[in-house]
């Protein structure tokens, strides 16, 4: 870790608890405005602009670092995606909103040109939008006639339609777009499979940091718990049970930093889809083992373990599960007929050179 | 509670030509042997492969170029040794020497001693085998009873060492053993002794496994006489040394790619066009493995730079021989639609090889209940 790097995690890591210790009520969009506003001050969502624009001139491996301490400490603030969508704006030259900002996969957008205007508008649905509601803009994208965009929607220009909020009660709103008009637009190669790996990549890092958190919990509440007249710690079915914990916290954390570093040396399909789809792998059984340590204390609403193993069953789902990113990583590699995937994977690491 | 430390691994020049020639000599040395055989990976053994190896610069590598090493960095030794697995070379009669002998006496022996041994071992000629196991001692290895009692210029070693890795094929074994009784400290009292196995008194006997091979053994030491020489760092300090070593040999690529030529023959049989659960499988199968990659490769950069994740170390250890273990079992689980079921064919042979070897994956080298303990410990539980 670089000095900067260590000067990002201490800020963050402090402010990030800070925050979720201010947020008395378990619904985070009407403290939004108030925490947005310290994070703000920081600059934390301009991670990936110069530092004359506001920002670090951050890298994917230091974003990976805010990504992660969102999910250690449970924040529920759109952060992760404002940086991601920030970032997005920028490699496409679109001006930047300011506010918090949202991103989701535009897969069942069209676009049309207005008849009158010549201006392109905005059709169909973008389901499950983080913080959709909340949000003054979400960044999305689609292909159109062999082109791919990079789009910013206004959120008010839409229809709020519904959507269910996720296990760990974070709006999830699906919005309505009816030829709506565009706030900011521009031609972007590879747009929406950039946009989805970021996402799947923020959503891997933050569920290495809530495996951590929760790995904790259950460690502190193993060495404190009496059964039998001594600590749940010191029986050996309890301690071979959180080494395996510990083991899936260190393989999600490793696959977060690994695809963080491959995407900034460039085109990550590979290594995102391996590392989201272990992290989503993991989730099954270290939620089962945080829980089960715990007992009855650890399901209880007033214990706070649910913050964290919450988050992991909902992010599970997002920006791929399982089966997607299990197809997905299964075609690239049967895709390697000629070449072998040891070879891929050998060159994917051999570019990485200090 | 302590954070792991997986920073990811970014490679030194070169890596990628030194690859590209492990290859081209692989392509060659091995174009005969069987996907069985290759699914041996560390297991299996060739002097004549070793020999071949060595002359390439290949084995011993890290060692100085006055020992017959060639000064190498400890990260393009990993390179090296992570194509020799993936292609399912016969590695076995240097791999001890290469991974942990040479490297225990370049920190612990003399320099005379390491001159009577070293070239030989780069050479590919000299295999040494490790002295831990005993009849009444696995994973409780404070317990051990051989002991070495000091007399006229040297030692007398009495005892026995049990499933001692290619006990039978090796001219060395580099022992611990009891230099004082096993008193109140129950690790204090253990050193190391390089041991010449051709010396009076010495009796080995090769162990078949289920499989009929026979790659372990027991030896039996009545009276050896060992010089004073062939102590290996301090008196007493064995249990300290064996540490530090079994941190050398925990996380290398050895620990996950045991099963990998069955992965490749099953990728080596399907078609791009797969049906859609054998797809699912192959995407699962490869976030596991790519993962277990880089924790390895993280630990790797660790070891380079001075620091003994150990903790981590066992981290990658258990994970990876958790994979190895279940792959063939999957691999089973999903034979019929996109993968052939002929009984005859190379997958299938490796199939049954690797179910029937798999079992020792988390055995050697620290059973899985022995790592998940120091896991453990390492979170504040015991």
């Amino acid at each position: 870790m670089t000095p900067q790097q260590q000067l990002l995690e201490d800020t963050v890591s402090g402010l990030f608890a800070k925050i979720v210790d201010s947020m008395v009520s378990e619904s985070p969009t009407v403290e939004l405005d108030v925490a947005w506003q310290q994070l703000q001050q920081l600059g934390i969502d301009n991670l990936f602009l110069t530092e004359e624009e506001g920002g670090f001139s951050g890298t994917w491996q230091d974003a990976r670092i805010v990504f992660y301490y969102t999910g250690r400490n449970a924040l529920g603030l759109p952060i992760c995606e404002t940086i991601i969508a920030k970032k997005l704006l920028l490699e496409a030259c679109v001006s930047m909103p300011t506010g918090p900002l949202t991103i989701a996969p535009g897969d069942n957008l069209s676009l049309e040109r207005c008849p009158t205007s010549g201006e392109y508008l905005i059709s169909g649905r973008l389901a499950s939008v983080p913080w959709g509601r909340a949000c003054e803009c979400v960044i999305t994208a689609c292909s159109h006639d062999g082109v791919d965009y990079l789009l910013a929607l206004n959120c008010d220009e839409s229809n709020y339609n519904g959507g269910r909020a996720n296990e760990a009660g974070e709006p999830r709103d699906n919005l309505d777009f009816k030829q709506a008009k565009i706030v900011g637009m521009a031609a972007l190669d590879g747009a929406p499979q950039r946009l989805f790996r970021a996402g799947a990549l923020m959503r891997t890092a933050q569920m290495a940091g809530a495996l951590d958190a929760a790995l904790q919990m259950a460690v502190d509440h193993v060495k404190g718990r009496e059964q039998f007249g001594r600590p749940l710690a010191k029986f050996q079915a309890i301690q071979q049970q959180l080494a395996i914990l510990a083991e899936e916290c260190a393989a999600v954390n490793c696959a977060a930093q690994a695809a963080a570093l491959a995407e900034d040396f460039g085109d990550s399909g590979f290594e995102v889809a391996a590392a989201k789809l272990r992290a989503n792998r993991s989730v099954g059984s270290a939620t089962s083992i945080a829980h089960q340590v715990h007992g009855a204390i650890g399901v209880t609403r007033e214990y706070l373990l649910h913050r964290f193993t919450q988050r992991l069953w909902a992010w599970r789902s997002d920006f791929g599960n399982d089966r997607f990113w299990a197809q997905n990583l299964g075609r690239q590699v049967l895709a390697m007929k000629k070449v072998g995937l040891w070879a891929h994977m050998t060159a994917l690491s051999d570019k990485h050179i200090k | 509670m302590q954070n792991f430390n997986f920073t990811p691994l970014e490679m030194p020049h070169g890596v990628a030509d030194l690859r590209g020639q492990v290859r081209e000599f692989l392509d060659t040395e091995l174009a005969e042997l069987k996907a069985v055989d290759k699914a041996q990976s560390w297991a299996g053994y060739s002097a004549d492969f070793s020999r071949k190896l060595a002359a390439k610069g290949w084995v011993g590598m890290t060692w100085p170029k006055a020992l017959g090493g060639s000064d190498a960095s400890a990260l393009h030794r990993y390179v090296v040794i992570e194509e020799l697995l993936a292609a399912g070379a016969p590695v076995a009669a240097h791999w001890i020497a290469d991974r942990q002998s040479g490297t225990l006496m370049i920190r612990f022996a003399s320099e005379m001693v390491q001159q009577r041994f070293l070239p030989a071992m780069a050479r590919g000629e000299m295999y040494f085998c490790i002295g831990m196991s005993e009849p009444n001692s696995g994973s409780d290895l404070a317990s051990i009873k051989t002991n070495a009692r000091r007399v006229d210029g040297g030692w007398v070693i009495n005892g026995s060492k049990l499933w001692t890795t290619n006990a039978h094929r090796s001219q060395m074994m580099i022992a611990l053993v009891r230099t004082a009784p096993q008193g109140e400290a129950r690790h204090a009292g253990l050193s190391q002794f390089i041991i010449d196995l051709t010396s009076n008194g010495v009796r080995i006997n090769s162990i078949a496994d289920h499989l009929g091979a026979r790659h372990f053994g027991e030896i039996f030491f009545d009276n050896v006489f060992v010089g004073d020489e062939m102590l290996l760092g301090a008196e007493g300090d064995g249990w300290n040394q064996v540490n530090s070593e079994l941190a050398l040999e925990r996380s290398g690529p050895e620990r996950y790619l045991s099963s990998y030529r069955l992965f490749a023959e099953l990728l080596d049989c399907l078609d791009e066009q797969c049906d859609d659960i054998t797809t699912n499988t192959i995407g699962e199968i490869t976030a596991d493995l790519w993962t277990l990659r880089q924790m390895s490769m993280s630990i790797a950069g660790q070891l380079a730079d001075g620091s003994e994740p150990a903790l981590e170390a066992s981290m990658v250890k258990d994970l990876g021989a958790c994979f190895e273990q279940n792959l063939p079992h999957t691999v089973q689980a999903g034979l019929g639609a996109s993968i052939p079921l002929n009984r005859e064919n190379d997958l299938n042979e490796t199939l049954s090889y690797l179910l029937m070897a798999s079992p020792s994956f988390s055995l050697r080298g620290g059973t899985r209940e022995i790592l998940r303990g120091i896991i453990a410990r390492g979170l504040g539980l015991k």
